[in-house]
């Protein structure tokens, strides 16, 4: 941190976020930290992307932010507005949508990810949200980023449910399936990981400043592959601190 | 199964065929002919599977207001069974370009729902213990909360 700039680890994840896309691609995001992600790239590197809501809205320019993905703040000034089949059923179906943003109760180590069911070793079952869009997008983007806080009980070996699809049993496992793309990174609070490129099993990218690499395993529910050389997660500049703080979330609604 | 134009094996799945839609709308006339400001989401596709279709509307127009706009119509009349006529009919959550959804209300609504006592006594309130929608809204606050929550016309919301 040579410019010593001051950022809470929601920022870093923001920000993290953000230099995985670039200009003129097509990004479908879903609420939350995707959405400032999204709009810090737009507003920085990436002025030409393309930002989809899976409900049928094209490129907002919000200018205030929204509690969910149905509040109207988040759709304002978009280029179209259209419908769940025109996004999921012909844009993402289509191969149009380069990258695509997950979230999720559980995450297994070869990317799948669970926003379904959890149960308990008495055989309880409890019901979350489901998928929404997010098992098309997980199937049909190119890429898929995967953002979600580093627990050992959200990052597991194994998942009570696949909701969307990661690299499934890793190796060719997602492509026999008949999917192409699939997950390239993981974004968490204290880490960023990606895939091996043959085992399609998670790696250690990058470790977020302020934590150690112990802090890091301790804290996952399965054994990443661990590289030699371990980089820091590069700092937010204070540009983007700044683009976030004052215009992008400024009630700290995600980032705060 | 195998799909006859490439020989590759695909997956099918058998089309939902609902029973009933119900889906809320900004305009629509007596016939159903609606129309959807902002996204559609998938209230189009909704009526179109189902056997039958419940349309709310917020407005109720003439036909004649339909036919000057018809590129509007996102759902036929032909396939909608009932039309109800009911203003504010999504509070406390919001209609685009009509009002905006009640924080407050919303609020009050969560925190009851916490337990089972508290969701039972709100549900009293609001929903068994009102007579019909208009004094629902009255016991939200009436016109001078639902004026409040009017959407600003730039916005949308």
């Amino acid at each position: 941190m040579t410019d010593g700039v001051d950022y809470s680890l929601s920022e870093l994840m923001a920000v993290a976020g953000a230099r995985e896309l670039s200009d003129g691609q097509i990004v479908a995001v879903g609420l939350g930290l995707p959405v400032v992600a999204a709009f810090l790239a737009k507003r920085t590197h990436a002025p030409h992307m393309t930002i989809l809501f899976e409900l049928g809205v094209v490129d907002p320019e919000p200018v205030a932010p929204g509690v969910g993905l149905a509040d109207p703040r988040v759709w304002y000034r978009a280029t179209m507005l259209s419908s769940f089949v025109d996004m999921l059923g012909t844009v993402l179906h289509r191969g149009l949508v380069d990258v695509g943003f997950l979230g999720g109760l559980e995450v297994d180590a070869y990317g799948n990810v669970n926003t379904t069911l959890l149960g308990d070793p008495k055989g309880v079952f409890r019901h979350f949200v489901g998928s929404g869009g997010a098992n098309d997008i997980a199937s049909l983007a190119r890429e898929t980023i995967i953002i979600i806080r580093h627990e050992a009980r959200k990052l597991k070996e194994s998942i009570a449910h696949i909701t969307s699809p990661g690299y499934l049993t890793g190796g060719d496992s997602r492509r026999k399936a008949g999917l192409s793309g699939g997950p390239r990174r993981v974004i968490t609070d204290k880490a960023i990981l990606g895939f091996d490129a043959q085992s399609r099993r998670m790696q250690l990218l990058s470790i977020h400043p302020g934590t150690t690499l112990e802090d890091v395993l301790a804290n996952l529910g399965f054994e990443p592959i661990v590289p030699r050389d371990l980089p820091t997660t590069e700092p937010p500049t204070q540009e983007q601190i700044r683009l976030i703080r004052e215009e992008i979330d400024p009630e700290g609604m995600y980032t705060g | 199964m195998v799909d006859p134009f490439t020989g590759e094996r695909c997956l099918v799945l058998r089309p939902l065929v609902p029973d009933v839609a119900v889906v809320q709308v900004q305009v629509a006339d007596a016939e159903g002919n609606a129309w959807v400001y902002g996204p559609r989401w998938d209230n189009g596709e909704q009526v179109r599977a189902a056997e039958r279709a419940v349309v709310i509307t917020e407005r109720l127009v003439p036909t004649e207001v339909i036919r000057r706009h018809p590129e509007q119509t996102v759902i036929p009349g032909f396939r909608v069974s009932h039309v109800v006529q009911l203003p504010f009919g999504a509070h406390p959550t919001s209609v685009y370009r009509a009002y905006d959804y009640d924080a407050e209300e919303i609020r009050r609504y969560a925190e009851a729902a916490k337990t089972p006592a508290g969701l039972r006594a709100y549900l009293d309130e609001y929903v068994y213990g009102v007579r019909d929608h208009w004094e629902y809204l009255a016991r939200i606050g009436g016109a001078e909360r639902l004026n409040r929550l009017a959407a600003d016309p730039i916005l949308g919301y």
